[in-house]
């Protein structure tokens, strides 16, 4: 992670200069010069896949906090209210899970262009339901605990003990299915530029692949090295949003039973059986447990 | 098992229910279409038509109503079963369209999504017989970055070993073409084609289902009915099968019911990669020539079966975990 | 077993007549036939037609038609089927026919919805031995026409399948439920998601050709393509990428055909970009009378030369086309005749370009950084298709960052692409397009005020100059090819001195084919007609 951090962040330190900038003779392998070869205008590959690490995760981090908000407010305020409020939440949250998420960002970015602006906004409004619901069912089993009973009958105002004592409780959840989101918005960025629908100007790592298509039997160094950064930022940021999760300390974990299992694959494996419980219509997404 | 009425009332009530959301997305899909530059008219008008025909295509493909009145209209056929023609494809039904491709898109699908289930309840339960073994860290770790691998790289990867390097099998399409196989034959050659695009689509499906068997295997096994069936002399093996494995196949169930959905959508891109003649075509021509019944069909599809796979995933819950039914 | 480049058209669209999409040439070359056909050295010859007559100094064509056609379904072919045809069909439907032949004719056709009817067009059917006729009546010497009656161009339908029935659309090119009939070698026989089957026609009025029994298409993934050939899943491939080139050619059971021609007679495509002259969003009624206001960046010829100075052409055909094709000498394509034999097209030269740019006030804030002028900085917007056109706008873009312009790439679809260019709603986009065997076909509509139409394939540029209008027109007229040449040696000078596109490469095609199978003609008529595979 701190390696993509740091590619991301000191992109114009690493590989300067202009990503489409053509710097040498075009489709030549690995060499000292360049250390990922040459695509077919030329362009150094290792200088596109720090660019197109950037860019990812330019997309990574705008719809993570946009989800965030709308996630965290939507679960937060669906579990702590209750009553006709959750209702109507929830049955938001239903309808935005059910949206063929892939299909719909392939309709939007074929119609209205590949800009990352129109992709941002469609994921982070798009993206929350996850977290909304990981959120609404951990705010739910908060509210029967001793200490929210405590700071209620002490007269705290619903806003403040939302933000004092359920916000701090739900956050290490939410930061592992934050993780999650951050890869899925990879992998959908990258999956839409390789069936040609990324944005023309801006070096992504699917727009790379897509590229290397082409070009595959005479030049694999193009999609291998973008394709192996994909994989490198998606671990990268699994494993730490593992690691956050742990510093952020002693938390009920979202699928109740923890177990220690290798690696830093728990988020994962925790996190995942939330895409499905709830499903379409179920109104008590806690359920299978 | 549950009285057979309260079942029912169980899924007409999840059906209900998912009416609004299904109806959201199709409206929102509609505008979407209306929104975009360009309408059917003008891809079927390809390289310059007569104003005066392309004027009458437009009346005739109703465009020059207004938009909820075309909405109307459609939603009305849909009701009575009708998905409408195509616009672009020589008033071709959508069903027919549909219905040509749906066969090898839920072939790959579905082999995708067994063959993964099957392997990945296989080394998960390997591993949580041995756990922190050497077996288990290196399925951990293998698991772990396969989950991170965009499957049209892997296909990509897996074509130039597999295909054009040693020529093992075939790049792409569902069938050898200048052959005319019948009965086990074409049920092979279909096959041959079928390994490297179900490969490419199950990976990551693999690498969750064995993950999750694990964890809950070893929860399971940590209970106390196991320990029980442990003291009373059942071998390792079989309080795992026996025992653990019925109830650590929950999570399961539920992860493989609910990304049939993904599986759907994700299917497009690898059917890209492999010339597959399934919906992803369709899909991306479609949406390149504003065919609108075509896509809203499309979209009708996957919503539909994401609530029907989710239906039966809760079904199949109840039915193997009896204290899920309360609900 | 034939591997397509494009996608597979649907059954329902099998009607060259009224739909232009990809796929359909071919399909077209199997089941259909045309009046008259053109040969590998771009010369009419006989197809439905025996022969023809030339009246009227070139106004009045009379062919004659073969008495022993019959349609696929058993239906013998008359003289009304052929005017019908046009008619009701490709005057309506055809984009390239009702553009160019339509406006033509002696009295206008009725256009849709009314009933089909052309007064121009008559029929006279077979008598006793007197066999049938069709005659086409123009206004005017019309000198084009037998280079524009092929199979791809004008496919004669049965009219009988429409009895009763609606005339053919794009939107239902065949009554519900029937199948393709023509008069081609081969029929329909069947079609699904993944290939479309035909069978020889053993009724051919070319007899005994065909050769072959079954012919299989089927689309082909671009990046699978060279190997399905060499491992003999297809034998017949159109449309070879030039990365996939050497080892095709080093391969012994694979030869290459490379040219410049395609089935039906068009000749080389040019990749060129269209300059917007007008400010984005005209209406093309207000451009054509020229009381649009002009572009603020392109309206100014300074702009547009200093562009064309500033393209690094030399890789453009390596890196942009890989290899297939050539750069572009002349805004009519070199495998016409008149094409302008001087290279006039301005060539790289970058100080050039940052001179003119200088001049222009569109001054540089610093090195590698964008020019401004007055503030507002020299930034356009350019469309383009994915493939080709994304390669080429890609690369314009690195080369004009260095000249301190920058270059906003938007790639869209077809739809996109065509409502952008009626809406005028672009600065600079990408246009790929094949002129045909005369300049009548593809270049006029290009360049002429009466095609700023806002139509695609038209005068996207908005560009007008009576004197082009004038030598436009005194060329359709003219019959003598010397005299022809002369005037449109003297519209190329005239246009790329106002520049309104940048003509910058020619595509060519290149076809693979197995060894077994021989006979195949790329480049002209009906590919398989005469082709056999030996195995």
């Amino acid at each position: 992670m701190v390696v993509v951090v740091v590619v991301s962040v000191l992109v114009d330190v690493i590989a300067p200069g202009d990503p489409f900038a053509s710097s040498g003779p075009s489709l030549r392998p690995p060499t000292a010069d360049h250390l990922m070869g040459t695509d077919n205008f030329g362009r150094d590959i290792a200088r596109a896949v720090a660019h197109g690490v950037r860019t990812s995760m330019t997309i990574v981090c705008w719809v993570v906090v946009m989800s965030l908000v709308i996630g965290l407010a939507v679960g937060m305020i669906s579990g702590y209210r209750g009553g006709w409020v959750d209702d109507l939440l929830s049955r938001t949250t239903e309808v935005f899970q059910a949206i063929p998420l892939f299909f719909l960002a392939l309709l939007v970015v074929g119609f209205f262009g590949a800009g990352i602006d129109h992709l941002i906004l469609l994921l982070g409004f798009t993206s929350w339901e996850l977290l909304a619901r990981v959120v609404r069912a951990q705010t739910l089993s908060l509210r029967q605990l001793e200490f929210m009973e405590a700071a209620r009958s002490s007269g705290a105002s619903s806003a403040r003990i939302i933000v004092r004592h359920v916000l701090p409780n739900v956050l290490p959840a939410a930061v592992v299915v934050m993780a999650l989101v951050g890869s899925r918005v990879i992998l959908i960025e990258a999956a839409l530029s390789f069936i040609g629908l990324g944005d023309p100007n801006q070096v992504s790592l699917g727009y790379l692949i897509y590229s290397a298509q082409p070009f595959l039997r005479v030049a694999w160094w193009m999609s291998v090295f973008p394709g192996l950064a994909i994989v490198v930022a998606v671990l990268a940021i699994n494993l730490t949003g593992e690691l956050i999760a742990d510093v952020l300390g002693p938390r009920r974990t979202i699928s109740g039973a923890r177990t220690r299992i290798g690696g830093g694959a728990k988020g994962l494996v925790q996190a995942e059986p939330q895409l499905a419980p709830g499903t379409l219509a179920s109104p008590d997404p806690e359920r299978p447990r | 098992m549950l009285p057979v009425s309260s079942a029912v009332r169980f899924v007409l009530r999840r059906l209900v229910r998912a009416v609004p959301a299904v109806g959201t997305i199709l409206v929102l899909t509609f505008v979407l279409i209306q929104l975009a530059p360009g309408d059917a008219v003008d891809a079927l008008a390809g390289d310059g038509g007569d104003q005066a025909t392309n004027d009458y295509l437009r009346s005739y493909l109703q465009l020059d109503r207004p938009i909820w009145e075309q909405f109307a209209s459609y939603v009305g056929n849909l009701l009575r079963g009708d998905l409408g023609v195509s616009f672009v494809q020589g008033g071709t039904p959508v069903a027919e369209l549909i219905g040509e491709r749906v066969t090898a898109t839920l072939l790959l699908v579905v082999t995708a999504l067994v063959l993964s289930s099957l392997a990945g309840v296989l080394l998960g339960a390997l591993a949580a017989r041995w756990p922190y073994g050497r077996f288990d860290a290196a399925l951990s770790t293998v698991s772990l970055v396969a989950y991170a691998i965009p499957g049209f790289w892997l296909a990509q990867l897996l074509v130039l070993v597999f295909a054009i390097r040693t020529g093992w099998l075939p790049v792409q399409g569902m069938t050898d073409a200048r052959a005319e196989y019948t009965g086990l034959a074409a049920a092979a050659d279909v096959a041959r084609h079928l390994v490297l695009p179900a490969a490419v689509l199950s990976i990551s499906e693999l690498a969750l289902v064995s993950r999750v068997t694990r964890s809950g295997l070893l929860t399971e096994l940590s209970r106390d009915y196991v320990r029980t069936a442990r003291a009373k002399g059942a071998t390792e093996r079989r309080s795992i099968l026996g025992h653990a494995l019925p109830n650590a196949m929950l999570p399961v169930v539920t992860i493989i019911g609910t990304r049939l959905g993904l599986l759907l959508t994700y299917a497009v891109v690898t059917e890209t990669v492999f010339g597959w003649p399934g919906l992803g075509a369709l899909l991306l021509s479609a949406s390149q020539s504003r065919d609108r019944p075509v896509l809203l069909g499309l979209v009708l599809l996957v919503s539909v079966s994401v609530v029907l796979a989710n239906l039966v995933t809760d079904l199949v819950y109840g039915w193997i975990d009896p204290r899920a039914r309360q609900h | 077993m034939v591997g397509l480049n494009a996608p597979l058209p649907a059954q329902g669209i099998l009607n060259p007549a009224v739909s232009t999409q990809g796929g359909m040439q071919q399909a077209a070359g199997l089941l259909f036939n045309g009046l008259v056909e053109i040969d590998e050295n771009a010369e009419p010859v006989p197809e439905l037609a025996t022969e023809w007559e030339i009246l009227d100094d070139g106004a009045t064509y009379v062919f004659t038609l073969r008495d022993d056609v019959v349609f696929h379904d058993g239906t013998p072919l008359t003289a009304e089927d052929v005017k019908w045809t046009y008619e009701a069909a490709l005057l309506r439907n055809h984009a390239r026919t009702q553009a160019s032949i339509g406006p033509a004719l002696a009295e206008p056709c009725a256009p849709a919805p009314e009933p089909p009817s052309c007064p121009s067009i008559e029929a006279v059917e077979a008598s006793g031995s007197t066999p049938a006729t069709i005659t086409f009546r123009f206004a005017d010497a019309y000198g084009p026409l037998l280079q524009q009656l092929t199979h791809t161009e004008g496919a004669i339908l049965p009219k009988h399948v429409w009895d009763g029935q609606p005339p053919p659309t794009a939107a239902l090119p065949w009554p519900e439920g029937q199948d393709p009939v023509g008069t081609g070698p081969f029929r329909f026989v069947s079609h699904d998601a993944s290939e479309i089957v035909y069978e020889r026609n053993p009724d051919y009025f070319g007899t005994p050709q065909p050769y072959l029994d079954r012919v299989v298409q089927r689309a082909v993934e671009p990046a699978a393509q060279a190997q399905a050939l060499a491992g003999g899943e297809i034998d017949w491939l159109w449309g070879v990428s030039g990365q996939d080139l050497p080892a095709l050619e080093a391969n012994p059971d694979i030869e290459i055909d490379i040219g410049s021609q395609s089935a039906g007679g068009s000749t080389n495509c040019v990749l060129k970009v269209v300059f917007n002259l007008f400010e984005r969003g005209a209406d093309p009624a207000t451009v054509r009378e020229g009381s649009a206001a002009p572009h603020p960046i392109l309206g100014d010829l300074a702009v547009r030369q200093a562009i064309a100075h500033a393209l690094d052409t030399d890789v453009y055909v390596d890196q942009v086309l890989q290899g297939n094709g050539t750069l572009a000498s002349s805004p009519i394509s070199s495998q016409i005749e008149f094409a302008h034999k001087d290279d006039p097209i301005p060539a790289f030269d970058p100080d050039e370009a940052a001179r003119l740019l200088d001049e222009a006030g569109w001054v540089s804030p610093g090195e590698g950084e964008v020019r401004t002028r007055d503030g507002q900085p020299l930034v356009l917007e350019m469309v383009h298709f994915a493939g080709n056109e994304s390669n080429l706008a890609t690369k314009m873009s690195q080369d004009l960052a260095l000249v301190g312009v920058e270059l906003r790439l938007q790639q869209v679809d077809g739809s996109g692409k065509t409502a952008l260019y009626g809406d005028r709603d672009f600065d600079t986009m990408v246009v790929s397009h094949c002129q045909g065997t005369d300049p009548e076909i593809g270049v006029r509509r290009f360049y002429h005020t009466t095609a700023i139409t806002g139509a695609p394939f038209t005068n996207g540029a908005g560009y007008s100059n009576p004197e082009v209008d004038a030598l436009f027109d005194e060329a359709a007229a003219e019959v003598d090819q010397e005299v022809r040449s002369d005037l449109y040696g003297q519209i190329q000078d005239l246009v790329v001195a106002d520049l309104p596109y940048l003509w910058i490469l020619e595509t060519v095609t290149v076809r693979a084919h197995t060894v077994d199978c021989q006979g195949l003609r790329p480049y002209t008529g009906h590919f398989l007609e005469a082709a056999f595979c030996d195995r």
